[in-house]
């Protein structure tokens, strides 16, 4: 079957429908969900309560979006079927609190094939819509709860992003979140997001042999930006040998008019985060400057 | 059902007419100067002697009646199989012409004229050829082709001709009391098919059916990319490769279940990669024995089919060669004899295709820049000696060698993208027979091998992946085949032997694994590096006994398989059976089952990467059907098959055990599967102008891979195929064929809804099963045109094969948008011309 994988490949390049880039964001999307502590923890006296919020966007609307949310154990589908013990998640928003019954954490353990080894993990399926044409958008995210007393995970975070032409820092400085940022027209920009530099955190695992294992995260980036401009690199690794390409990890193009530009991170255990910025397409393009190159995450071991 | 495919132009030994005395020409034709050409079919016995004639062709009664009469009295040197003796038909066309001759006896001393009438094109002789000079005197040229002519000293007039060939007329002077020595007289075919071999009898592996096609057929049918081995794919029982894919797809099964095998010993490949061509040169094939299941004691280690490729010796008559050159590949032949006993046959190939790939291959700025460069070779050379006392010694080398590297880089990848992938193999095979005596024979085949697979890979994959990662195996291998004949009687025939394979294999892999047990969407990987050597002995004997009860033919069979690895010891016995029952000369039924066992491959006994307690899958396989013959040229044969495998080699996930350890084997016997379906062959034997075939199936093949999941449709479930094949020669330069196919869309398991999964920011589909939805039929009309040109000492061949002639856009499977909201389909190839040359002398 080599050669025919290797047609797959070819073909795959040559032969595929043109389809959308998951970085253009042109209707209702859900692009991430943070779960704040990303690892709950729990004893005999409960469950620590957990704060849900979701990025959904939709650059063609402003109307209100409605959620529904229910509670089960993980299921293939990432939807909570029927025939396992659901809970429905009142007043289920953007925004939620979570508080877990311990009763219901025990059911999620017992139908776990590896009865909970690594953490017990709770699925919360919700559903999203605001009257968009293309129905309602579905997304799950797994919530996961430890045993007290270990050190449970963190939240990556964006700080800022470095904006780079032909490999050379553009512009004055690093944006902040929330900020706006003026993009010459037709300009390719190289997109380096900016992190703090413990966000890579150490973490004790077991391998496939069951063995306890040490890893270091490595967060991944992806992309997303509404009409008018369009991204290079939809998704990217922070690199493994610590140094960043001169251009960024993704390059983002102005055409035309003004709109957002989302940058998720995820480490790879559950922990995300995401933030926003303003671009605006501009015919003065600015300097470039040299800057030191900010700090990364320590290479990975190898 | 055996599917025996033999390239009948390239016997032993053709026969030779050697005496061809006239027949009486019917009194009231010859005055009416009509004149007629009878076709006929002609059974010779292993001694020459004519001992059937049947008329294929009717003209008129007296003229098949004469023809009948005259062919009864010829005379022919004896056809070899195998460079034994043998029972053969041919066809052969009598001529009835009438010519005005004046014949005078020489008045002095007469002279001689000796010369070689040799077929043009190809130099080989035409044995029996009638030498006439203008006095009348004749002679006819032996099997070598020489002729010696006494006649009356002075110019002569010689006139050369022989049945499906032009005339030539030669000057000569004739010493008085001399010799003369001619030049040497080419003659042209001006006939197809007039003269063409089939065998009836045994074929060196029994089985309950066998088939005969013709190089000619083999190799001119479009899309076959003049390979013989290709043209199996258009048999009954196998599957449709997508693409231009060779994998053999046979009866519902992966292509691993099928066993692939030169002269009986194995070869890791069929065919070069990216749906080229098989790694044996077509004009050193000597028979493709195919047997899509059932197949006796004398193979094993795989759960369906096998295919036994066998080369020839090289033609001891002269030197031939041939040369060809198309868009794709170049590729050379030469053989010839080296003494009285001692033939040789060479050959190579090599792809260009790297050269013209890049007009075809995109470069979209949005997409990237791909370059693909992909190059293989092989060669085969074969030597072959017979010892005084009339043992057979052969040696043959041969070997292939694919390498593939992929370079891409631009587009939305973060990285570049570069694969290398490399395949080669050599193998080292010798042969001794010898013929104990009329009773007794014995063979034995020692063969080496070397192959080397290596694989490289940076940017393919995210995080971790995207690091550079190699893996480089080598094997050594050495096997032994031996087996011993002894026809006890004309009832019963007993053959026993060994097949038995020692690999060492030693691979070194940098690699990178996602080594987490459990993880929230985005796997972690840890470089893998390991080195570790791995042998594997495999011990295989076997038993059959052939019994002939009349009408009925019964074979019992026997095989045991002793496999060994790395503290693990299996065994398998595998009995089997077949029947024949020859209800009258033209219809037999047949019926055979079998038990089949296959052990798991290297990489999935590893000790990091699969689980070295696998044990071995199994088939139990049962058919039966029946042929009929309507005529010597019209024959259709139907089957029915079922097949059922068990403990096959499947993935599972890993769980946790009553004391809270885990248990992670990677992979365990779990799965089941079973195909079952209905077989048919409608054929047109090759004659003078046309020759053609139908094959239908109607079958399906399911799996079921883990007991707690449901029967699905195998990834290559087409429950109709049907290929409709047919060439047609206008005159002897000219040959147009064409391929008709018609077969079953593939199955998919349809998307039925998908849901964002915020841990790895991707869309997670839910899907039916496999089998649930099928892709739309293919239908595909390929059409292929050769003309060819033939001069005294060689031919000059130029083709044009156009697959899908029609550009039908059909449906090769399924995609998704990231969401799976959108798709499409990936399509197969379109109109795909391809033109060639071929010269051969």
């Amino acid at each position: 079957m080599r050669a025919f994988a290797i047609l797959l490949i070819l073909c795959a390049a040559a032969c595929t429908p043109d389809f959308a880039a998951p970085s253009d964001v042109t209707d209702l999307r859900v692009l991430a969900v943070r779960a704040e502590p990303p690892e709950a923890q729990y004893d005999d006296a409960g469950v620590d309560p957990v704060q849900l919020s979701i990025l959904a966007v939709d650059p063609r609307s402003q109307a209100p979006m409605q959620v529904s949310a229910q509670l089960c154990a993980p299921t293939d589908s990432r939807r909570c079927d029927e025939g396992q013990p659901i809970i429905d998640v009142p007043d289920a928003g953007l925004s939620t609190a979570l508080a877990l019954p311990s009763g219901f954490l025990l059911s999620a353990a017992q139908l776990d094939d590896l009865d909970g080894f690594g953490g017990i993990r709770v699925q919360y399926s919700f559903s999203i819509e605001n009257g968009d044409v293309g129905g309602p958008v579905h997304g799950s995210k797994l919530l996961l709860f430890s045993p007290r007393g270990g050190v449970p995970n963190r939240n990556p975070a964006v700080t800022g992003i470095r904006l780079t032409r032909d490999g050379i820092p553009y512009g004055d400085g690093d944006p902040l979140p929330g900020d706006t940022i003026e993009l010459p027209s037709g300009v390719e920009i190289g997109l380096l997001p900016l992190i703090p530099t413990d966000i890579c955190e150490q973490y004790v695992t077991t391998d496939f042999r069951g063995n306890q294992v040490t890893l270091t995260e490595q967060p991944r980036y992806n992309f997303f930006v509404t009409p008018g401009a369009e991204i290079g690199v939809d998704t990217a690794d922070e690199p493994l040998d610590g140094v960043p390409p001169p251009d960024g990890l993704s390059r983002i193009t102005a055409h035309s008019g003004e709109g957002t530009l989302w940058i998720v991170v995820r480490d790879g255990r559950g922990g995300e985060s995401w933030a926003r910025f303003q671009w605006k397409a501009t015919a003065d393009p600015k300097p470039t400057s040299s800057r030191p190159v900010p700090a990364r995450c320590p290479p990975a071991p190898q | 059902m055996i599917l025996a495919l033999l390239l009948a132009a390239e016997l032993t030994k053709l026969p030779q007419l050697l005496e061809a005395p006239p027949a009486e020409y019917p009194p009231d034709r010859l005055v009416r100067g009509e004149t007629a050409d009878v076709v006929c079919s002609v059974d010779i016995d292993e001694h020459g002697a004519v001992t059937h004639v049947q008329v294929e062709q009717p003209v008129a009664p007296d003229f098949d009646a004469a023809a009948v009469e005259a062919i009864r009295r010829f005379r022919f040197s004896p056809a070899e199989v195998d460079g034994q003796p043998a029972p053969v038909r041919i066809r052969y066309v009598y001529h009835f012409v009438i010519e005005q001759r004046r014949v005078e006896r020489p008045r002095t001393a007469a002279g001689t004229v000796s010369g070689v009438v040799v077929e043009a094109g190809n130099r080989r002789p035409v044995a029996g050829a009638e030498v006439v000079d203008d006095t009348g005197a004749q002679a006819a040229a032996d099997a070598q082709g020489r002729y010696a002519l006494e006649t009356a000293p002075g110019a002569r007039e010689l006139t050369f001709s022989a049945p499906g060939f032009d005339r030539r007329t030669v000057e000569v002077t004739v010493p008085e009391n001399g010799t003369v020595e001619a030049r040497r007289v080419y003659l042209h075919r001006t006939a197809v098919g007039d003269l063409q071999a089939t065998i009836p009898g045994e074929k060196p592996r029994e089985a309950p059916i066998r088939r005969t096609l013709t190089h000619d057929e083999l190799v001119n049918v479009p899309g076959s990319l003049n390979d013989p081995i290709r043209a199996v794919q258009n048999m009954p029982g196998l599957a449709r490769a997508p693409f231009l894919g060779g994998q053999l797809l046979v009866r519902g099964s992966p292509p691993q279940d099928t066993g692939t095998y030169l002269d009986g010993h194995r070869i890791p490949q069929l065919y070069h990669f990216l749906g080229g061509p098989s790694v044996i040169n077509e004009q050193l094939l000597d028979r493709i024995d195919f047997y899509p299941g059932g197949y006796g004691a004398a193979y094993g280690r795989n759960l369906t089919s096998a295919v036994d490729v066998g080369t020839r010796k090289g033609d001891a008559s002269g030197f031939h060669g041939q040369g060809a050159l198309d868009m794709i590949e170049a590729v050379g032949f030469v053989e010839g004899p080296l003494g009285p006993r001692t033939q040789f046959a060479v050959a190579a190939r090599r792809s260009h295709i790297d050269v013209f790939l890049p007009l075809f291959i995109p470069n979209d700025p949005n997409r990237g820049v791909t370059s693909i460069v992909p190059i293989y070779w092989d060669y085969q050379a074969r030597l072959d000696h017979r010892l005084d006392n009339g043992d057979d010694l052969g040696l043959l080398f041969f070997g292939s060698d694919d390498r593939l590297s992929i370079v891409q880089s631009g587009g939305r990848r973060q990285l570049p993208l570069s694969v290398d992938s490399h395949l080669a193999f050599h193998r080292i095979v010798g042969s001794w027979k010898r013929a104990v005596s009329d009773t007794v024979s014995l063979s034995v085949s020692p063969a080496l091998g070397w192959t080397w697979q290596s694989a490289q890979s940076e940017g393919a994959g995210q995080r971790g992946y995207a690091n550079p990662q190699s893996v480089d195996v080598t094997i050594l291998t050495g096997e032994l085949r031996s087996e011993a004949r002894w026809r006890a009687s004309h009832l019963l025939e007993l053959r026993a032997g060994t097949d038995l394979e020692l690999d060492r294999a030693s691979y070194t892999a940098d690699i990178q694994s996602s080594l987490q047990l459990r993880n929230l969407g985005i796997p972690i990987t840890q470089r893998t590096q390991f080195s570790r050597v791995q042998p594997v002995q495999i011990w295989g004997e076997y038993a059959e006994a052939q019994i002939s009860l009349g009408a009925l033919s019964i074979t019992p069979g026997l095989r045991l398989d002793q496999y060994h690895w790395r503290r693990h010891a299996r065994w398998s016995v595998d009995p089997r059976f077949w029947a024949r029952y020859a209800l009258n000369e033209r219809t037999a039924f047949k019926a055979y089952a079998g038990l089949y066992h296959q052990p798991p491959s290297g990489q999935q006994i590893d000790d990091d990467i699969g689980n070295p307690d696998l044990g071995l899958s199994w088939a139990v396989q049962l058919g039966a059907g029946v042929e009929h013959r309507f005529s010597d040229v019209w024959s259709v044969s139907a089957e029915v098959f079922y097949n059922r495998r068990g403990a096959l080699i499947v993935g599972v996930d890993p769980v946790v055990r009553a004391d809270g350890s885990i248990y992670n084997p990677r992979f365990e016997n779990n799965g089941v599967g079973r195909a079952y379906g209905l077989e048919l062959l409608i054929r047109r034997e090759i004659t003078a102008k046309l020759y053609g075939w139908l094959a239908y199936t109607l079958s399906r093949s399911q799996v079921l891979p883990n007991r707690d999941d449901q029967w699905r449709s195998f990834a290559f479930d087409q429950p109709h195929i049907l290929t409709i094949v047919a060439g047609y020669r206008p005159a002897p330069r000219w040959e147009l064929s064409t391929r008709f196919r018609f077969v079953s869309g593939n199955p998919y398991a349809p998307v039925q809804f998908a849901t964002f999964d915020a841990d790895s920011g991707n869309f997670v589909p839910t899907r039916g099963e496999v089998g649930d939805q099928r892709e739309p039929p293919f239908a595909q009309l390929d059409v292929r045109a050769q003309h060819t040109w033939t001069w005294d000492a060689w031919q000059l061949a130029l083709y044009l094969d156009v697959q899908n002639v029609t550009n039908r856009k059909n449906e090769e499977f399924h995609v998704y948008d990231y969401r799976y909201q959108d798709q499409g389909s990936v399509a197969g190839l379109p109109i795909l011309p391809t033109f060639g040359v071929k010269g051969r002398f």
